[in-house]
């Protein structure tokens, strides 16, 4: 089962539960994006930040990915068993399961971390001018209907 | 017993000294304290900071308002300080025709021309033709390399390939042939398509060879000797990157426009000079050097020095609320410097470095309205407020409680504003100077230098010494050594520079190596203090001779940085001059000089 023990790598331990292998794609990808190697495990465990401790405690280069069915963590050895360097305590979107990727071969490499993005932002940097357009409609609108007489407080999750 | 205080309105901070006198003598010297200044120097907006930085001499000394004898404040000098700073060159891209971009994992390696071409086009094409292929956001890296490995099979001659998102890597190991891969650029969909392009990828640890050099663009898109001129600042923008796009469009145009920076005119009290701004801070500094003392200062109308010098005037007649003409410009100082520029048209946001010059200029002001401040003090508190004397006298004054000076004794006085030096004869006499140029314009320097866009940040840059976080358990400081940590530290600073601010670390968020922040932080010192030190030293020595002065204290609050000091000291040296930090009454360090000068007037009245 664990033949590639001895070589300095990534391991990902992952309990087998469905999506699972949708999130271990992502942080496959990040890794390799970033260059360093992986080796995955299977494990029964369920908890992510058992998981990844027990990866990071076995990996030669003591980083562990854990990838369990509502977490996700990033462990380092040298860290306290109970608190992983990183943790995702929800299920999460493919962009986020892709900077765990990235940030646990950072770790590996000695460079500064990416920001992780939240649930459900993609690569909104550049949308920076929408967004501003997308706020301007929304308020204009806000304060059209308050004008109008029919906008109370509520009008906010009306118009969202 | 009278409790007496003095107080020293500066630039930047407001300082208090607070003391019991008896008949002749101090008795004791309590407390003192420092506040930042409110407002500009020398108006009423003073008030609140100079009430609260008495109120803290007072609560520490255990004391009251009411306690309080008589306030003594100085007559600040009247001049006040500005900055400016003015790029010389400016590069301008229309029509898009980069990407300087550098992404941390480029995929691929090798150099690649061809049509740029859509990701969707791509099954269309016939066979044998030269393409670049843009892949914009949400595509799968799989389904990328296997449409790109399709068209491979089909014949098509896939040069290079350009990405949206992080996946340069991933996409170039999945293909069968190993081409050039860039990614992370955020401006897609502002990639031409249909247009000639080249996408050059180095191996690791290794940059471009190709497209930063102006004869490699020619040979890509076969220019002529006049296209290769402009292609110039391309080629610049693009050495030492690892990957890098530029793309020919028909319209495609780039222009080094070189800003007519003009001249300035110096009218001296030995004459008048014109200088152009173009020969550089060295040869502005010679010709003020060689009028001095400066009367004005004036920019070639229409150019860009002008238009500096002229914000310099207007900036400080509406603080001071004086007529635009009386703005007179007393000193100068330029330095060399430059300004990471946004590329005019680049694609992932990319910079060129741009030559500037900063200047401080400095603005003679009529008598600031002390008398203004000394009666609303007077009235708001019911105390006693007394305007005691010129600045530099009672700086001197202060200086002079140093342990180890005594007379004859220049001071250097580096604050935020200003550097002003004066000096004491055995005969007690006084001359002082005051110079353009001191902290604040360190702090411009690294800001624009650095790219930062974020003062602040650029202030602690100057104070605070920098390390870089090696490991989640140690950091390794400026000098080599090593600092371990119990706690393993926040991910935030991790492989970071970082600012070691009181106990704290404060992330630096931009990738410059820690050795190029510690070069830029102490390069923009020198060329502001050292060169002031020296400027301001050779004005007040008696002969015009800055080795004829012997004994040299370092005041203010610039003084009291952690390399400052040592760097004028050693400057200094030079000169054979013993220079060092003020010990005010042996134990306030540089601070609190004027402060404690105005405490001890008060015994030249009671005598």
């Amino acid at each position: 089962m664990l033949p590639d023990q001895n070589k300095p790598c990534i391991l990902i331990y992952l309990a087998p539960h469905p999506g699972g292998e949708e999130k271990l794609r992502e942080v496959q990808a990040g890794m390799e994006e970033e260059g360093i190697p992986y080796t995955v495990v299977q494990s029964n465990e369920t908890n992510a930040a058992a998981l990844s401790y027990e990866g990071a405690s076995k990996s030669k280069l003591g980083v562990g990915v854990g990838i369990g069915p509502e977490d996700l963590c990033i462990h380092y050895v040298k860290l306290p068993a109970q608190k992983p360097l990183f943790s995702l305590q929800e299920a999460g979107s493919p962009v986020q399961w892709r900077h765990f990727g990235y940030n646990a071969a950072r770790l590996v490499k000695g460079i500064p971390f990416k920001d992780r993005p939240s649930k459900n932002e993609s690569y909104e940097t550049n949308h920076r001018d929408d967004l501003y357009q997308v706020v301007y409609r929304i308020v204009q609108k806000v304060l059209q209907e308050s004008a109008q007489g029919h906008g109370e407080v509520k009008a906010w999750s009306k118009t969202l | 017993m009278a409790i007496i205080a003095g107080v020293d309105i500066g630039n930047s901070t407001t300082e208090v000294c607070l003391a019991a006198m008896e008949s002749a003598k101090v008795t004791k010297f309590y407390t003192s304290s420092i506040v930042k200044t409110t407002g500009i120097k020398g108006t009423l907006a003073n008030i609140p900071g100079i009430v609260i930085a008495l109120e803290e001499a007072l609560k520490k000394a255990g004391m009251t308002m009411a306690d309080l004898s008589e306030i003594r404040l100085n007559e600040a000098t009247p001049v006040i300080g500005d900055l400016a700073m003015e790029t010389i060159t400016e590069t301008i891209i229309t029509e898009s025709t980069m990407i300087g971009h550098n992404p941390s994992t480029p995929g691929g390696v090798g150099l690649g021309v061809g049509q740029t071409v859509s990701f969707s086009q791509l099954e269309s094409l016939t066979s044998g033709e030269k393409v670049i292929c843009v892949i914009p956001e949400n595509i799968d890296f799989e389904d990328a390399a296997r449409v790109l490995n399709q068209a491979l099979a089909r014949g098509i001659d896939l040069q290079g390939v350009i990405v949206r998102q992080d996946d340069a890597v991933l996409i170039a190991n999945r293909l069968q042939k190993i081409i050039p891969v860039v990614d992370e650029v955020t401006m897609i969909e502002k990639v031409p398509i249909g247009m000639l392009a080249a996408v050059e990828v180095a191996e690791p640890g290794q940059t471009i060879r190709t497209l930063s050099n102006p004869y490699g663009i020619a040979t890509v898109f076969e220019l002529s000797a006049g296209d290769t001129k402009m292609v110039v600042p391309i080629a610049r923008a693009l050495i030492g990157n690892r990957s890098a796009v530029v793309v020919r469009t028909p319209q495609g145009d780039v222009k080094a426009r070189t800003i007519p920076a003009g001249f300035i005119t110096i009218f001296g009290s030995k004459g008048k000079a014109d200088i152009d701004i173009e020969a550089g801070a060295g040869k502005i500094m010679e010709t003020v050097e060689r009028v001095q003392p400066v009367l004005d200062v004036q920019g070639e109308a229409g150019t860009h020095v002008s238009g500096m010098l002229e914000r310099v005037r207007q900036v400080m007649s509406e603080l001071t609320e004086q007529h635009l003409g009386d703005m007179k410009i007393q000193d100068i100082l330029a330095v060399d410097t430059f300004v990471p520029q946004k590329v005019q048209g680049g694609l992932a946001g990319e910079f060129a470095l741009e030559n500037a010059v900063a200047l401080a200029a400095m603005v003679k002001t009529s008598r600031l309205p002390m008398e203004q401040i000394a009666n609303q003090l007077r009235s708001n508190l019911g105390v006693k407020v007394v305007i005691a004397g010129v600045e530099a006298n009672m700086a001197i004054r202060g200086a002079l409680t140093t342990p180890g000076t005594d007379k004859p004794l220049a001071i250097l006085d580096m604050g935020g504003g200003s550097t002003d030096a004066a000096i004491i004869t055995r005969d007690e006499r006084v001359l002082s100077i005051h110079l353009a140029g001191a902290g604040d314009m360190v702090t411009m320097l690294i800001n624009s230098e650095l790219g930062l866009n974020d003062f602040d940040l650029a202030e602690d840059i100057k104070k605070y010494p920098l390390a870089k976080v090696e490991s989640l358990y140690h950091i390794r400081l400026e000098d080599g050594t090593v600092r371990f940590y119990e706690q393993h530290l926040p991910p935030q600073v991790f492989s970071r520079v970082v600012i070691l601010k009181d106990g704290e670390m404060v992330p630096i968020p931009s990738s410059h190596p820690l050795d190029k922040i510690r070069h830029v932080r102490r390069e923009a010192k020198k060329r502001v203090f050292v060169t002031n030190a020296i400027r301001s030293l050779s004005r007040v020595a008696p002969t015009g001779n800055i080795r004829h002065i012997e004994f040299v204290v370092l005041v203010g609050g610039s003084a009291m940085d952690f390399e400052v000091g040592d760097m004028v000291t050693d400057a200094l040296a030079e000169y054979s001059i013993v220079c060092g930090r003020g010990n005010i009454r042996g134990s306030e360090g540089s601070r609190n000089a004027v402060a404690t000068g105005l405490v001890l007037s008060y015994l030249d009245r009671e005598a």
